[in-house]
């Protein structure tokens, strides 16, 4: 196994294991015992995956990380357009984000649309 | 661009997996590499000609309209 599995692996069972503490011991809100439980399933399995599903090959090589680049780049143009939209929408009187909301939008539309843009282009093939 | 990566491959009886081990790349990379969807860097290029016992110019065959 290599080193960077075993340490997803761990990675994952420490984060829902604070999940599970938290939600025993601690006085936290619920929702972020649940969502550091699911976290940690979500490394652990998907790690578990990997490994099982890939074998001795690796799971990456140059094209996927070329693409892995290539998908945070698209992302953070995305990113930049959602930005602008933003700024207007708050200048023009369209809308009133706060602080909190518009860092909730930033980083759950840069994480998921990096991880969608390097899915598209992993069934392309490449990015030409 | 044309490859010519799977005659190759069948003459040394060697599977995609095979290949992607020998050259260390994930098998979905010889798949796209054999369906010229791919375009490998200069190293990997080398790699998979030596293991296939031939040359770059040999495995990879380039037209005008893929050098614009």
């Amino acid at each position: 196994m290599e080193k960077i599995h075993r340490y997803k692996l761990i990675l994952g069972l420490i984060i829902m294991l604070a999940g599970m503490f938290s939600a025993a011991f601690l006085e936290v809100n619920a929702s972020v015992s649940i969502l550091l439980i699911v976290m940690g399933m979500v490394i652990l399995v998907m790690t578990a995956f990997r490994l099982f599903s890939q074998g001795d090959l690796p799971d990456r090589d140059e094209r996927t990380k070329k693409l892995a680049a290539y998908g945070i780049t698209y992302s953070w143009l995305l990113t930049l357009v959602l930005i602008m939209v933003l700024y207007w929408a708050e200048l023009l009187d369209l809308a009133e984000f706060t602080a909190e909301a518009t860092l909730g939008i930033l980083l759950f539309v840069m994480v998921i649309s990096a991880n969608v843009f390097r899915w598209y282009f992993m069934q392309k093939g490449d990015v030409e | 661009m044309k490859t010519r990566i799977k005659e190759f491959r069948a003459r040394h009886d060697l599977t995609q997996e095979a290949l992607a081990n020998l050259v260390g790349v994930r098998r979905e990379t010889i798949v796209f590499l054999e369906k010229g969807k791919y375009n490998p860097s200069l190293k990997l290029a080398y790699r998979i000609a030596r293991e296939l016992d031939t040359t770059i110019d040999e495995l990879f065959i380039f037209e005008n309209s893929d050098l614009e």
